[in-house]
């Protein structure tokens, strides 16, 4: 895996488009894996956009692109690939090689970015942000937002873990799927949110972990 | 294949782990759709913990350097300032406002609680605020029910952020303000409305020790130094995540215009913190 994955740096910086008789051989391929070729395309995209979020979070959904697109070329070359999970994170890592040293090392100054200050503008974010938050809990499935709040206001360690168990508790679930459950509730939060204030700021939606 | 546990994936997401347990981690992250979930389970929870300030230094320090360098979880951890903000209100619901639930419709109909009813901006003059504008302070309001006259009282819930003045309706109303220790900056002075006629302010300090033994001293000075108000022998209460010490302040006696407070330990060797408010009438 290593060694054919290597030779993709020869393709390092450039973008070029897949050709459609790659896509159709790395379809092929992935037809071995399951009974749709797509879905299984799309479960490995959800995964290396996983694994970027760790290295290089900004760019996570481009490289993910960027390594099927270069998958599908080795495919179509002929080369073997025995698991396509594990080769595409092997091209994974050349590609994080790759970005962390094309990239300037990002400010961490960032940290101010997630406060408000107290301008016109930020007092106006804030209040927007909330307004925002407040309609998608009221867009929530029924109990959602109850459900949201409870889960994610336990505290930290083991008091969280333990007010987490009774909730599952109360409600009758096992504790895998409460978790799966507000995780889901926090995505559609979190994207209603997104959505709402790029559409108050004229902008397009941003990209969320949810993507 | 073994799930991993949720401090390995946090470690992982910290980029704390030895090189071979990351890359284990991430072939299984890879050929494990559990593990993509565990693991966007175990990063909300680590954005809630930054959020409110319950991380260690280490781990904010990881966190800010892999983490918060993507909009993305910028833009989460200051959702999840505002959904915490939601959920301490949600706690205080019952003694704020009684009558708000009481006449809810939406709450006779079975339906969620009334969300969208909570953030009633007040503009009456009359109404005891604060709105902490400022990014080192957070606000948390509660009814106003017989406040001792004590420098020392144990919060029913952590402080939770600032976002706004709470409802229009309610007289008496007590204002907390809260200076985080890592956000005191320079001589940055933050803003803080009170009304004008506010009985008590409700102060809470952060400290970064602990130690319940310790002892401190705070103090209030305007801009020639004349000291506004102080109290001693503050013992630290653990709340939250946060370790601070609190006093209740005459609103009076806290007044308007540029403050200094300060908090020192009552013993040599321990970290002592300034920080520069301003203090406004709210805004008409």
């Amino acid at each position: 895996m290593t060694a054919d994955a290597s030779a993709d740096t020869s393709n390092s910086g450039r973008s070029r488009e897949l050709s459609e008789s790659a896509f159709q051989a790395l379809l092929e391929r992935l037809r071995e894996e399951g009974p749709s070729p797509q879905v299984t395309y799309e479960t490995l995209r959800k995964r290396l956009i996983a694994f970027f979020r760790l290295h290089v979070p900004t760019q996570a959904e481009a490289l993910a692109d960027e390594a099927l697109d270069r998958m599908a070329r080795r495919v179509h070359e002929g080369t073997p690939v025995r698991n396509v999970y594990l080769y595409a994170l092997g091209i994974g890592r050349l590609l994080v090689r790759e970005s962390r040293a094309r990239s300037v090392r990002e400010d961490t100054a960032a940290r101010d970015a997630t406060l408000f200050g107290d301008t016109e503008a930020d007092v106006v974010a804030r209040e927007a942000l909330h307004d925002a938050l407040l309609a998608c809990m009221d867009g929530l499935p029924p109990d959602g937002a109850d459900l949201i709040v409870e889960y994610y206001s336990g505290g930290s360690g083991v008091v969280r873990i333990e007010k987490r168990r009774q909730l599952a508790e109360r409600r009758g679930l096992a504790l895998n799927a409460l978790r799966n459950r507000a995780l889901r509730l926090r995505d559609m939060l979190e994207n209603c949110i997104a959505q709402r204030l790029a559409a108050r700021d004229g902008s397009p939606p941003p990209h969320t972990e949810d993507d | 294949m073994i799930s991993p546990t949720p401090e390995q994936l946090r470690s992982l997401l910290l980029h704390r782990l030895p090189e071979d347990e990351a890359q284990r981690l991430e072939e299984q992250l890879m050929q494990d759709a559990d593990v993509a979930d565990l693991l966007q389970h175990e990063r909300t929870d680590l954005v809630d913990d930054y959020a409110l300030g319950r991380l260690g230094a280490d781990e904010r320090a990881a966190f800010e350097r892999h983490l918060l360098v993507d909009p993305v979880i910028r833009q989460r951890v200051k959702v999840a300032r505002a959904l915490h903000d939601i959920a301490s209100r949600r706690a205080d619901e019952p003694r704020l406002d009684g009558r708000v639930q009481a006449s809810s419709k939406s709450a006779a109909a079975g339906k969620v609680a009334p969300w969208n009813r909570w953030p009633v901006r007040a503009a009456a003059v009359f109404v005891v605020c604060a709105v902490a504008v400022a990014v080192s302070m957070r606000v948390n309001k509660e009814a106003d029910v017989a406040p001792p006259a004590t420098a020392e009282q144990p919060l029913p819930q952590p402080a939770v952020d600032a976002l706004d003045t709470g409802p229009s309706d309610v007289t008496g109303t007590r204002a907390s303000i809260v200076l985080l220790a890592d956000l005191q900056r320079g001589g940055e002075a933050r803003i803080v409305r009170v009304a004008p006629g506010a009985g008590q302010v409700r102060l809470q300090a952060e400290t970064t020790s602990s130690d319940s033994s310790l002892s401190y001293r705070l103090a209030v000075t305007d801009e020639s130094g004349a000291r506004l108000f102080s109290a001693e022998d503050l013992r630290p209460i653990e709340s939250g995540g946060y370790v601070f010490v609190e006093a209740l302040i005459p609103g009076a006696k806290l007044g308007t215009g540029r403050r200094t407070v300060t908090l020192e330990p009552q013993a040599p060797g321990v970290e002592s913190f300034t920080w520069q408010v301003d203090v406004r009438p709210p805004p008409n």
